[in-house]
């Protein structure tokens, strides 16, 4: 028996705001793969779990009109994977996310509650982050709409409100020409484990040359770090292996990580520095895909 | 709370009273007596408590059973056809893929499961599929061939 109040299954997305409204002493469960092991742990003791995990309204995966990329906060990462959408406009999200957990963990768990979290070892958000993603919050109040670079505070802590549920994140494609994109997760295992470090990198080329970079790290710091003078570095320098290894000795002087029991902070500082390259390179390797 | 619950289990519709505290496993394991599903870690990571549920595996020991209303719930004791074994369970035992059994269930379950899609698949495939499924005895090989037997290429 879990060591909570009880547990409700809401028919919408408003009929969870007003629970939750209602009850001091509530959260949203979605897929569960974190809350149901808080709740074991007797961090949830007295609390109610309202349901939203088979709400319709919010697990769509769709691209609009412009293009965007709707990804519903509980789609599950099995059905991110799966999406023609996502494999067609953003393949390096699902390869990405389908390195979480195992086939029933990602069965179950949704982008919401992996970036609702505030993990800052979740790996869907290095990638989200370096697009420019946003997403879509509803509480009593109404929506509202929040960077996800702006999300998270600190280790498992977010901007979200108790009453705050995610309906979707947006990844603004439109606005992107070719692209490419691409993430490393660094762990012991091959799979059922927490990255020790992740690195994300979405790139522009023009020709030869860099026209645009994002570079995110997690687990490198208290929250996610974009890499914003990596990024200066590397505008306009010519595609090479001498450039990636240039733009990865600025990032990781913007890098904070700490010693915890998966790793030492020294051994982190070692592996960022390879990682940038290789996530740089992949990421231009990507960008240039389908192209002879 | 005490909640009614109405559920498919291994072909027989139930309808039982479930505390909604309660986990799928437990209900499984002491409400209908089917043993088969293990609790491993109860923290979903080793597969012993999965069962299928609408055809696909799924760690029950995270799995609210208050949440099981309206689907349909396999275990390895519903897979016997006319006291028969099933092809998938056969294999296990043609291949010496079960020491101790604790996580036979699971990826016996597991492996119905991609036999249920028709697909053919490579070892590698049926590996990362079984990914969340532990084992401390085997050392996987035997379970993989076994599973590569029925579905393989």
């Amino acid at each position: 028996m879990l060591n909570i109040f009880d547990i409700c299954k809401a028919s919408s997305v408003k009929e969870a705001i007003g629970f939750l409204s209602a009850h001091e002493k509530a959260k949203v469960l979605a897929g569960g793969t974190d809350i149901i092991i808080d709740a074991r742990k007797g961090k949830l003791e007295g609390y109610s779990l309202i349901s939203i995990a088979e709400l319709d309204e919010i697990k769509a995966i769709y691209k609009d009109s412009e293009g965007n990329l709707h990804i519903g906060a509980c789609a599950t990462f099995e059905e991110i994977i799966n999406s023609v959408d996502v494999q067609d406009s953003f393949a390096a999200f699902a390869k990405a996310v389908s390195q979480i957990g195992s086939p029933q963990i990602r069965r179950v768990a949704t982008i919401g509650g992996n970036i609702s979290n505030g993990a800052v070892s979740a790996d869907s958000i290095g990638l989200l982050i370096a697009m420019g993603s946003i997403a879509i919050v509803e509480n009593e109040k109404g929506c509202r709409k929040i960077a996800l670079s702006d999300i998270h505070t600190g280790p498992g802590s977010t901007v979200l409100s108790r009453t705050d549920i995610m309906r979707e994140i947006i990844v603004p494609l439109d606005k992107k020409g070719r692209f490419g994109a691409a993430y490393f997760k660094y762990g012991c295992r091959n799979a059922m484990e927490i990255a020790t470090l992740g690195c994300a990198c979405v790139v522009e080329c023009d020709e030869n040359c860099i026209s645009d970079i994002s570079l995110v790290f997690t687990v490198a710091g208290p929250k996610p770090v974009c890499c914003m003078k990596a990024k200066e570095a590397a505008l306009g320098q010519e595609i090479s292996k001498e450039t990636f290894e240039k733009i990865a000795e600025v990032a990781i002087s913007e890098i904070s990580p700490r010693d915890s029991w998966r790793a030492s902070k020294e051994f982190r500082q070692q592996i960022a520095y390879e990682m940038a390259v290789r996530t740089i390179e992949d990421a231009v390797k990507d960008s240039k895909r389908g192209t002879i | 709370m005490i909640k009614l619950v109405r559920f498919t289990v291994n072909g027989e519709k139930k309808e039982i009273a479930v505390d909604s505290r309660e986990c799928l496993t437990d209900v499984l394991r002491n409400q209908l007596g089917l043993t088969s599903v293990k609790k491993g870690c109860e923290v979903g990571e080793c597969g012993a408590c999965a069962v299928l549920i609408d055809g696909k595996t799924v760690n029950t020991c995270i799995y609210p059973a208050v949440l099981a209303d309206g689907h349909e719930i396999i275990t390895l004791e519903g897979l016997n056809l006319n006291g028969e074994l099933h092809p998938m369970q056969q294999a296990f035992i043609d291949y010496a893929a079960v020491q101790c059994g604790f996580c036979t269930p699971g990826m016996i379950l597991a492996g119905v499961e991609l036999m249920n899609t028709g697909k053919k698949y490579s070892k590698e495939e049926i590996k990362q599929f079984i990914s969340g499924h532990l084992c401390r005895c085997t050392g996987y090989v035997n379970i993989v061939d076994a599973i590569y037997s029925i579905v393989g290429e």
